[in-house]
């Protein structure tokens, strides 16, 4: 590109990086330098530098390990649900039948409701008392009892699972479906002359052309799934068991005021979200590039 | 047509663009009001008497925009410190709870020069002194809030059973009524008692409750805990779930409590008093069967204790407009505003002399023998541990729920309460920076 | 070797018909290409014969069975496909060895056929490689060879030729030949270039909106086509077309006149007039067609034809012939070819061509053929 148009270039990208470095940028640069003071919310100027303190309180706080041994169980959970039932409805969506164009946009719905709301949503349906599912379960006969869904330490984790699988899954089988669709159609029909069986046209011709969706959806959510806070927030009754990195963090930065200690939290939410990242793109790249 | 589309839209920005100026032809103050049940509305009915004398009176036109506070204490907790700590002008007029004095103190407006010793000496004592650091008024208290016990005046006539006086009796009999709902009657969902039970604020006060009722003597700052007594606290926590309350309850808050109740599938409610109206209201499930009575107390011989909650205004050192909000601050927290708010939701004054009122007691019958409690509820330690107070509620509730739920005994909880309780108290009376101490 | 017979064959997308009631039976260890337009069905019926469609009514048979549930596996079929239709994400081998995996062959069995295959073809040393790494020649030839080493009994291509460049086609068309004579398998070839279709047939099928409008030797079509779309469908350049008005009928002849006041007498017996029926009448019109190599530079007739003057409006050298084109005298046009060593002509050239009588196709006014025995076929100059 000769220079004058390298110029231009960067006048048409400058204001969308001013943007993105002012509102991601400077947060997460400010976060890193509180991390390392004794900052507290109402006392802001008065914060003083502590180097390392914050994270070796941290490191030694069971708390905080049970958030971080929550957060990635919750992940290692949902994500392989989410893109395996995903899957499924993406094959589903793939051939053309009649209505097919309605059953896509509803099956939109549970991504495109703002996850507050649908959190709130399920807390009610959930109540153990009059909540709606314990009495379809209890009358159908397949529970005896209504069960505390959110309450119980041990039913809240895999109902919170639940959840985010019903939201997440439509976004998946978007993304999947999106990828389907690119694939070259004429091979699935030379498989079928050549008289392979549709199952393993699935596993040794579909599976192995998706592969790079596949990975980029999981990167996609995995990261989203690290992160995860709404839905833990509104679902769950607070307790240890439940927690996840973001809450931790917040609980410290706003419940608490304790602006430096939370800093610190969130830095080590990110590392620790960034170091998966890394990982899963070295792997998947390797992947890739075995196929080329 | 596209002229007149084009007409239309430069009519509709131009109008737009003029907004600003227009507002600025008034004063708009700001206030935050918490929105559970028919608070919001009472305030909105409020301030648009005030708003309309006022324009009477001196000709000013005053637009007060309502702020909704979300329903959790401490998400408003959260929400009122990010705005005081920013020292933002935004808000001129702040619904705080009585915890919050100490955080407060240093940003807001001492109300002390704008009310009489004769108004203020209206007011519960202990309502004054929670709010009150280092002589300045901080808040001025708008409505008590002390948790009761609600109960079914049908079901427990049915079962032939009186109104418990102590926690081991109400376990008693709300075991008893929650069996022979779900065997004799059918009702699966029936519980006997629902409390606040997710680890928030709410739950804070039933622990404070529940462990100064049997004499555990955990809370105050200064006093010697005594293990056994919260022992024995426990273990009438350990045995609630599932025969008496629902697993469910570790999740409910206010509202949930509420719903419960209010449906009907609950014998015994541990809540704030604001739920009477709402659940005699006309078209409720429970309409005309509800009774409310002084929480049980830990042993014959001992005393019922309440946590005194309740919330108040305060007017904001950043505000634009401090004699405006000071003077609707005075409007809505006056006489008669306390004594409609009563008759119309049953909230609890904080004035003495409407509980002697025939009006308020007409509606309110249950006033009576809360107002005594009232003069003897004890007050949270949020002044004492000051910015740890939160930590600390979060720890005592996370405990709390590990008895509840059976995954700490109750010897394992009292000996892990009693710990942190000192822990904090320790580090709340060494730390370099007091935090009582304005900055 | 195997039988082939479509009976009454329909085939409709959404009350959209593509195939319209189609007989055909095509036996022995023949090449039978299916040529047409765009959008005439041809791929169509391939993909019926195949098993990738079921036909709306109608049967497919093969070898005497009717084939019209089974699936294309189990017809004997191998498919060579338009763009080819390799797994991008297997190497040439495995491309050329999946179907024999899935059927459970042996390994040693398999990479005996694949490389025989790949030596066939001459792509043996490209075996390790991906598709994306071969060249548009080189993936027409793994995707025959995939379709070989399954030794099908019935080979379908469809228009293999089409996404490669010019001499390329010519290339692959020689390496099918070849492989024609060495397979002898029954093989149905899709296309729609009619030299494609020429050179390689044992016999040409022509269709046209879904039926089929002539089916033979490519000799046969050529030299008799049954009606004005096979004759101006077949043979390149296209066969001139002339409109003329039926002046007389006599015993042994049928006397034409043309727009420009040309007349032809055509050498017809009674009977292959009355062949046609209702029978011509004096003053219809019918369409006289007449090859470009059939026309020659004349000024005067010695033999029974007629001569037609005009201007030349277009010339092409194509160097080793050149193509003329002369407008007649009430705008219809004439296209000869003219050989290497005539004498170039300059545009505005006035010329008088030749119009034997012996070389005439006459269509009747619905464009149906009216034969003649004592028609010449074209070998003489």
């Amino acid at each position: 590109m000769s220079w004058s148009r390298e110029k231009t270039a960067w006048a048409f990208v400058a204001p969308c990086l001013f943007v993105l470095l002012s509102v991601a940028a400077w947060p997460l640069l400010r976060t890193i330098f509180l991390s390392f003071t004794d900052a507290q919310l109402e006392h802001m100027s008065g914060a003083k530098f502590i180097y390392w303190e914050n994270f070796k309180a941290l490191f030694s706080d069971k708390d905080w390990k049970q958030s971080v041994y929550n957060t990635l169980l919750f992940a290692a959970c949902s994500v392989p649900c989410e893109t395996l039932l995903g899957l499924f409805v993406a094959l589903a969506l793939h051939k053309p039948f009649k209505g097919r164009g309605l059953l896509r946009a509803a099956v939109l719905v549970p991504w495109a409701i703002p996850t507050i709301v649908s959190a709130r949503m399920w807390g009610w349906m959930l109540h153990d008392v009059y909540g709606i599912l314990n009495e379809l379960l209890v009358r159908v006969g397949i529970l005896s009892a209504p069960l505390p869904w959110t309450a119980s330490p041990e039913l809240s984790f895999w109902t919170i699972v639940m959840v985010d699988v019903w939201k997440t899954t439509p976004f998946m089988a978007l993304l999947l479906l999106a990828g389907l669709q690119s694939l070259p159609q004429d091979c699935f029909e030379a498989a079928l002359v050549d008289g392979v069986s549709k199952k393993r046209i699935f596993f040794r011709i579909t599976l192995p052309l998706l592969r790079p969706t596949l990975i980029v959806t999981l990167i996609f959510r995995t990261l989203e799934a690290l992160r995860i806070f709404d839905l833990v927030y509104i679902l769950s009754n607070g307790g240890p068991k439940t927690m996840t990195m973001s809450v931790y963090a917040r609980r410290y930065l706003v419940d608490y005021a304790n602006v430096g200690y939370g800093s610190a939290a969130a830095v080590c939410l990110s590392l620790i979200v960034a170091l998966i990242t890394i990982l899963y793109i070295n792997v998947g790249r390797h992947r890739i590039l075995e196929e080329r | 047509m596209k002229h007149l589309c084009r007409f239309l839209f430069c009519a509709l920005a131009f109008a737009f663009g003029q907004a600003p100026l227009l507002a600025e032809a008034g004063v708009i103050l700001k206030m935050t009001c918490r929105a559970k049940g028919q608070e919001a509305e009472l305030c909105e009915a409020a301030i648009k008497e005030w708003a309309r004398k006022k324009k009477e009176e001196t000709g000013t036109d005053v637009k007060v925009e309502i702020i909704k506070l979300p329903q959790s204490s401490s998400e408003s907790y959260a929400f009122t410190q990010q705005l005081l700590g920013s020292q933002a002008e935004d808000v001129d007029i702040y619904q705080v709870d009585t915890t919050w004095s100490v955080f407060l103190a240093p940003h807001v407006v001492p109300l002390n020069a704008h009310f009489s010793p004769e108004e203020m000496a209206a007011h519960f004592p202990v309502a004054i002194q929670s709010n009150t650091i280092q002589g300045n008024l901080v808040a001025i208290p708008w409505y008590a809030d002390i948790d009761v016990l609600f109960y079914r005046l049908d079901v427990l006539e049915k079962r032939r059973a009186k109104p418990p006086t102590t926690w081991e009796e109400l376990a008693k009999t709300a075991q008893m009524i929650q069996d022979y709902e779900r065997r004799f009657d059918g009702n699966t969902r029936f519980c006997g008692y629902v409390f606040r039970g997710k680890s928030y604020e709410g739950l804070m006060c039933h622990v404070v409750e529940w462990i100064e009722s049997f004499g555990g003597n955990v809370f105050s700052p200064g006093s010697l805990p005594q293990e056994d007594r919260v022992i024995e606290a426990f273990t009438f926590l350990s045995e609630l779930i599932p025969k008496v309350s629902p697993p469910g309850v570790l999740n409910y808050t206010e509202e949930e409590v509420r719903g419960v109740f209010q449906l009907g599938e609950a014998a015994f409610a541990h809540n704030w008093p604001y739920m009477w109206a709402l659940a005699q209201m006309s078209g409720s499930p429970v309409e005309g069967k509800v009774g409310i009575t002084v929480l049980p107390r830990g042993k014959a011989d001992r005393e019922s204790v309440s946590v005194l909650g309740g919330w108040g205004l305060c007017v904001s050192k950043y505000s634009k407009h401090q004699d405006l909000a000071v003077d609707l601050v005075r409007w809505l927290t006056r006489h008669e505003e306390q004594k409609r708010r009563a008759v119309k939701a049953s909230y609890l004054p904080t004035i003495v002399t409407l509980y002697g009122d025939p009006e308020v007691l007409a509606k309110n019958p249950f006033f009576l023998p809360i107002s005594k409690a009232l003069s003897t509820a004890i007050v949270r330690p949020a002044a004492f541990f000051g910015r740890l107070y939160p930590q600390v509620s979060a720890a005592v509730t996370s405990i709390a729920q590990s008895v509840l739920s059976k995954e700490l005994t109750p010897a394992e909880g009292a000996k892990q309460l009693i710990q942190a309780v000192e822990t904090f108290k320790q580090r709340a009376q060494s730390s370099p920076e007091d935090p009582s101490a304005a900055s | 070797m195997s039988t082939i017979a479509l009976k009454n064959v329909t085939k409709s997308f959404r009350d959209h018909q593509i195939i319209s009631g189609i007989d055909l039976e095509l036996s022995g260890n023949a090449c039978t290409v299916l040529v047409g337009p765009s959008g005439c069905g041809k791929s169509t019926l391939l993909r019926l014969i195949c098993g990738l469609e079921e036909p709306t009514t109608g049967e497919v048979h093969i070898d005497g069975r009717c084939v019209n549930t089974l699936p294309p596996v189990e017809r004997g079929i191998a498919m060579v496909f338009q763009s080819y239709a390799l797994y991008p994400h297997m190497t040439v081998f495995d491309n050329m060895a999946f179907a024999l995996k899935i059927s459970g062959c042996s390994k040693t069995d398999i990479a005996q056929r694949v490389h025989k295959a790949a030596k066939t073809l001459n792509v043996e040393h490209l075996l390790d490689r991906k598709p994306k790494e071969l060249s548009g020649g080189q993936r027409q030839r793994v995707a025959i060879g995939r379709a070989i080493v399954r030794h099908p009994k019935i080979f379908l291509f469809d228009e293999p030729l089409s996404n490669l460049d010019a001499a390329l086609r010519v290339k692959m068309r020689h390496e099918l030949a070849r492989l024609k004579a060495e397979l002898k398998t029954t093989m149905i070839y899709v296309t729609h270039d009619q030299s494609e279709a020429m050179t390689l047939a044992d016999t040409i099928v022509v269709m046209r909106d879904g039926r089929i409008e002539q089916a033979g030797t490519p000799l046969s079509l050529y030299h008799h086509p049954e009606n004005l779309f096979v004759a101006g469908f077949i043979g390149s350049p296209t066969m001139n077309f002339l409109k003329a008005i039926v002046e007389k009928i006599q015993s042994q002849y049928l006397v034409l006149r043309f727009d420009s006041g040309e007349t032809l007498s055509i050498p017809i017996t009674r009977a292959e007039l009355s062949a046609r029926k209702p029978s011509l009448s004096l003053g219809e019109t019918i369409t006289v067609g007449i090859r470009p190599e059939d026309i020659k530079e004349e000024v005067s007739s010695t033999e029974d034809g007629a001569i037609f003057s005009g201007k030349v409006s277009l010339v092409e050298n194509l160097g080793n012939e050149t193509h003329v084109w002369v407008t007649l005298p009430g705008g219809a046009t004439l296209n000869l070819r003219q050989a290497k060593k005539d004498v170039p002509h300059a545009l505005g050239q006035e010329v008088a061509l030749l119009v034997r009588a012996a070389r005439c196709h006459i269509f009747d006014p619905q464009g149906k053929a009216i034969q003649r025995t004592q028609k010449e076929a074209a070998c003489s100059p």
